[in-house]
């Protein structure tokens, strides 16, 4: 029973070894090391697709929980680290450390991953986030040769040890309160008696602990440098898959065990929400290097996300479920065009954008549309998350949260114009023709198409979202507002 | 309660009638637009298809034992709760009439085109433009209610603006199409706001709002007679409406577009600003007469504005030298007195004179564009002695002005004098204002024949234009001797009528008056007309003036509007929307975004500290709460 409940799991660190083992014995050849990577993952999702629903329940005494909520973000992790592969192989060889082991990393980050979203336990939560950091330490830090790829890594590894450091301490004040670190347990906790201050203040170290991983305001210093310094593939990591797995541990703390409690949480993450918001798409203006920009815009995505959870409704936990695939589509596609394009335009200056149009067609309308998507702009995905984000804050009356919101795509929009500007009115330094490899550039077209289709038919992913949230495990929540009409 | 079964087969007729010009139009745009014989083609078939259609329904409406038929047709098109615009069409005998009009006219005047705008460059931008326009004014005139009416009304205008200036480089022509848009924007704000108003007020307790012509009929006057609307609003409601016919129709004192639009080829100003669009007003009028019928102060208004704009208008003709212009005054003249019979209670009158008059003033409009056709030339003074060189043309003009002065027997006559024995009855100060009308008429159109068309030749060298333009005129010229024969006012529902014997003498009168003075004065130069001239000087130049109506607007548009209005509009928009509001935005956005950078200092020390105020901060708000 249990081992049908982890297999993807199972396959997935099964899959750390045979990439490590791999590398070492030259099986296959370095370049196409991808595939077996991509192999490892078609495998998982397999066993995903496979599982059957009557196979959904807990084990490892409750600590782990499968239900529709965690499925669901699970398939998409896997999309997210098949995606990352394929940066990879266009990345690799700018790689000069063992190529194996860099997949390991990326499979141990993703098993992380794939536990934050099946996680039902404190402890379990904590041991989950610790290997997405720990192998992302190493990750941002892997072009040894680069200062800044090194001096992102210290940053990275300093500021989250500070968060975990927030984090378990935050945890062991709730275990002192409930006597145990198990949701179940800490929701009957919490509903039942009084809330000592101490343990109200271990739930607030909880949140920056997890403030810091969603790259919330004040937790978020360390983004721009991390992503200016971190290799390509790593950043678009870091900002789609931890970023989710962030968010996930977020839902399932504040709307499956602190529901009680939304009182004490609801206007705080307002608040941060507004500050994230503002600071990512104000700074992100001044900006010069695409990735340090995509790191703001990362920052005020967050904001929206802390926007939704600020709702404390069922139409907030759908709009967070829905803006994150929207992000996942839209900020992998700038990614994977930023990935492999600057190996041809040289750096990640925006300078180097100059005229992108004229040099590759293909590439320069990708990252178009995927900076539209990111911006909101209709009928692509991005517009269809924060729209139903935005109804969200709107349905739980924090009108001035939204408006807000609103303000804030008009300022995204004006650096996100700022690069298509540069791309199709400006003239390229060097009007040498880009080319793009078959792979990425199916993945490209596969991407904007999931762009598209997300913008334009909402219901059917909505109502899958929507009977993710209804099948999960947690105790059936007593939204405080309204539910959607 | 009138007939509203609508068999398959004719609701099948009546939508292919409503949208053959439409598919014309789209299939010339998409495919036509540089192949000019497939063009014009195309615009020929969608047509005369739908005047095939039209005459197909007319004959089926013709098998009905009573007249008061009224067929209707729609699809839901926008629903929202508790508004809903349907698209549709609606067959009655008035509605079919003028159907029959728009396409029958509309066939001849497609095919006379083919031949006056050979050698023109954008022949298939003509045809497109002249199908879409026949598309919507057909949606004018099938609508079954007053939101797909007001969208018909819009593309007529839009399709005019195009046609008007149709030859753009020439500032003249792009000037005029500018003229009559704007113009009739301001009557169509007026016209918007009433729609607005009547869909306001159709809502009782019992359903919801409507705009539906069926439904306002039949629901108004209990409202009214219950007491719900007072009539003040209800005046205020068709005066307002009435503002779409005086800018659509040309009445004064917003006439001043009509005679400018003849910068456009002449068949347009034949089919749009004579025939048909400009008697939209008169339609509408008619349509929805039972509505201004109900308010007397509305009726009056209409008929006072209508009997004034055919006099003012027939005085400007007298003083005018451009052929195509005289005939653009005398419509206005004819629109004058449609819409004086509507106010003066009897739109069969109206409608009975708008058909005729559609017959012979498209006819003296053709007539005109074959004289230009042939002599390059539309000065009367420039021109002379055309009926020699130009037999069709001529005998067709005369046909068209003998009927245009009511010469007994030809179709004006009949329908004029419906309007003059309408106006004897009902007002006597309006009665002879109408006569003095007719004579003048009569001699406006006397002088362009005999100036344009007799005496000598001033050297033009004119030759007879084509059989595919003097096939229309020929038709046109048998319908307007026969128009006041075919039953018109019987079709519409109108009783019989007897000769009213004093009227006739006196109509008759004024006609052969008016033809005698221009004979004396411009056939046998008994009277030198240069003298007279300078013996009316000063009311000669006011009428050359036009009464100072377009100086006075010009004069208000540049010193009131673009100065004061215009003037404090731009200035709001530079010092407040620019400088401040949007250069303000950027610049406050611009130095937030320089501020928030110098926090992000590289040292992680300071990432650290922040780490740490942040969750100071969280636990202070804990505390405090």
């Amino acid at each position: 029973m249990t081992w049908k409940l982890i297999g993807v799991e199972f396959v997935v660190s099964v899959w750390t070894i045979v990439t490590l083992g791999a590398d070492i014995l030259n099986l296959p050849r370095r370049n196409r090391l991808w595939l077996l990577a991509l192999a490892g993952l078609s495998l998982a999702a397999i066993v995903l697709a496979l599982q059957p629903p009557e196979s959904l329940g807990e084990s490892f005494q409750d600590m782990f929980v499968v239900d529709g909520f965690g499925r669901y973000f699970k398939g998409l992790f896997l999309v997210i680290a098949a995606v990352v592969i394929v940066m990879t192989r266009e990345f690799e060889d700018r790689l000069s450390a063992p190529l194996g082991a860099f997949y390991m990393l990326l499979f141990t980050a993703l098993l992380g991953m794939l536990i934050v979203a099946s996680v039902n336990d404190l402890l379990l939560l904590f041991v989950g986030l610790e290997l997405i950091t720990f192998s992302l330490y190493i990750m941002t830090a892997y072009l040894k040769t680069d200062p800044r790829s090194v001096e992102a890594g210290m940053k990275y590894l300093i500021i989250g040890s500070i968060a975990s450091g927030f984090l378990i301490y935050g945890v062991a004040l709730l275990y002192g309160f409930s006597g145990s670190t198990h949701f179940p347990s800490l929701h009957k906790a919490i509903v039942s008696g009084v809330i000592p201050l101490s343990a109200q203040a271990g739930f607030f170290f909880v949140l920056a602990g997890l403030g810091f991983k969603i790259a919330a305001v004040p937790f978020h210093l360390w983004v721009p440098d991390v992503y200016e310094g971190a290799p390509t593939p790593v950043v678009a990591f870091l900002s789609v898959g931890s970023k989710m797995a962030g968010i996930i541990a977020l839902v399932r703390i504040l709307y499956g065990v602190f529901l009680p409690l939304h009182g004490l949480w609801m206007d705080t993450l307002a608040i941060l929400s507004a500050a994230t918001m503002l600071y990512g798409n104000l700074a992100a203006i001044v900006q010069t290097n695409i990735k340090r920009l995509l790191g703001y815009s990362s920052i005020g995505h967050a904001g929206y996300l802390l926007m939704a959870l600020s709702s404390g409704s069922s139409l907030g936990v759908s709009a967070v479920g829905y803006y994150l695939l929207a992000y996942l589509v839209s900020n992998l596609t700038v990614f994977l065009v930023i990935v492999a394009a600057s190996k041809t335009i040289g750096g990640d200056h925006l300078e180097a954008y100059n005229g992108l149009s004229k040099r590759s067609p293909a590439l320069a309308g990708a990252l178009f549309l995927g900076l539209l998507s990111l911006a909101g702009v209709p009928p692509l995905a991005g517009f269809s998350g924060k729209l139903l984000i935005l109804l969200a804050g709107a349905q739980a009356g924090q009108l001035w949260l939204v408006t807000i919101g609103a303000l804030n795509v008009a300022l995204s929009l004006y650096y996100y114009l700022m690069i298509v500007k540069r791309m199709y009115l400006g003239t390229p330094i060097n009007p040498s023709v880009i080319r793009v490899h078959p792979v990425t550039h199916t993945t490209l077209i596969l991407l904007v198409l999931g762009i598209f289709v997300l913008g334009i038919f909402q219901n059917p992913f909505l109502q899958q979202i929507q009977s993710a949230i209804e099948n999960q495990q947690w105790t059936r929540p007593q939204f405080p507002n309204a539910e959607p009409p | 309660m009138p007939d509203i079964h609508l068999s398959p087969f004719i609701s099948c007729l009546s939508w292919t009638l409503l949208l053959a010009p439409l598919i014309a139009a789209s299939a010339i745009w998409l495919f036509g637009i540089h192949r000019r014989r497939l063009a014009a083609n195309l615009a020929l078939t969608g047509m005369v298809t739908s005047f095939g259609c039209a005459l197909w329904v007319f004959d089926q409406a013709l098998r009905q034992h009573s007249h008061a038929f009224a067929w209707e047709s729609s699809v839901e098109w926008l629903s929202v709760p508790g508004f809903t615009v349907s698209f549709g069409v609606l067959l009655d005998p008035l509605s079919l009439l003028m159907t029959l009009i728009v396409t029958g006219v509309g066939s001849l005047i497609f095919l006379y085109s083919t031949a006056y705008m050979k050698a023109d460059a954008a022949f298939s931008r003509y045809f497109g433009v002249l199908s879409l326009f026949a598309f919507s004014m057909l949606t004018i005139v099938l609508s079954p209610n007053w939101i797909q009416l007001f969208i018909g009304w819009e593309l007529v205008g839009f399709c005019s603006y195009l046609l008007i200036g149709h030859w753009y480089a020439k500032p003249s022509a792009a000037e005029a199409g500018k003229k009559a848009f704007m113009v009739n924007r301001v009557a169509d704000c007026g016209f918007l706001l009433g729609i607005l108003a009547l869909w306001g007020i159709s809502g009782s307790a019992a359903s919801e709002r409507t705009l539906h012509f069926h439904s306002l009929q039949a629901r108004l006057p209990d409202l009214i007679a219950s007491g719900a609307i007072p009539s003040s609003l209800l005046t205020l409601v068709g005066l307002l409406l009435f503002c779409g016919p005086i800018g659509k129709s040309a009445q004064f004192p917003l006439h001043v577009w009509l005679p400018d639009a003849m910068e456009g080829p002449t068949p347009v100003s034949a089919l749009i600003h004579a025939a048909t669009m400009v008697a939209a007003g008169v339609y509408l009028l008619c349509r929805s007469f039972w509505l201004f019928a109900m308010s007397p102060v509305t009726l009056s208004t209409i008929a006072w504005v209508g009997g004034l704009s055919a006099i003012l208008s027939a005085l400007l003709a007298v003083v005018e030298q451009d052929l195509k212009r005289i005939l653009a005054y005398s419509t206005l003249s004819q629109l004058g007195y449609m819409v004086m019979a509507v106010g003066l209670g009897s739109p069969i009158a109206g409608m009975y004179h708008l058909s005729t008059h559609a017959f012979f003033k498209a006819l003296l409009f053709l007539a005109a564009g074959s004289v230009i056709h042939g002599t390059h030339q539309q000065d009367i003074r420039k021109l002379g002695a055309l009926r020699r060189s130009m037999p069709w043309t001529s005998g067709s003009f005369a046909i068209g002005s003998l009927a245009l002065c009511g010469i007994p027997g030809l179709s004006g006559f009949f329908s004029k004098d419906a309007i003059l024995v309408l106006a004897h009855e009902r007002n006597a100060i309006l009665y002879w204002l109408a006569v003095s009308t007719a004579g003048l008429t009569a001699f406006y159109i006397g002088r362009a024949w005999f100036v344009a068309f007799t005496g000598t030749s001033h050297g033009t060298h004119a030759h007879e234009s084509p059989p595919i333009m003097t096939g229309p005129l020929s038709i046109l010229a048998v319908l307007s001797i026969v128009g006041g024969y075919l039953g018109i006012p019987h079709f519409l529902g109108h009783p019989n009528e007897t000769i009213h014997w004093q009227v006739v003498f006196t109509s008759i009168s004024a006609a052969g008056i008016g033809l005698a003075l221009s004979w004396l004065i411009y056939g046998r130069h008994w009277l030198s007309a240069q003298k007279l001239v300078l013996a009316l000087a000063v009311p000669y130049s006011f009428l050359q003036r036009r009464y100072g109506i377009d100086e006075f607007y010009n004069a208000y548009v540049t010193h009131i509007q673009q100065r004061f209005i215009a003037g404090f509009c731009a200035w709001f928009e530079r010092a407040c929307i620019i400088r401040i509001g949007v250069n303000g935005i950027a610049w406050t956005t611009y130095y937030a975004s320089w501020l928030i950078r110098l926090w992000q200092t590289g040292k992680v020390q300071t990432y650290a500290l922040t780490f740490l105020i942040g969750v100071l901060g969280l636990i202070f708000h804990l505390i405090r709460q």
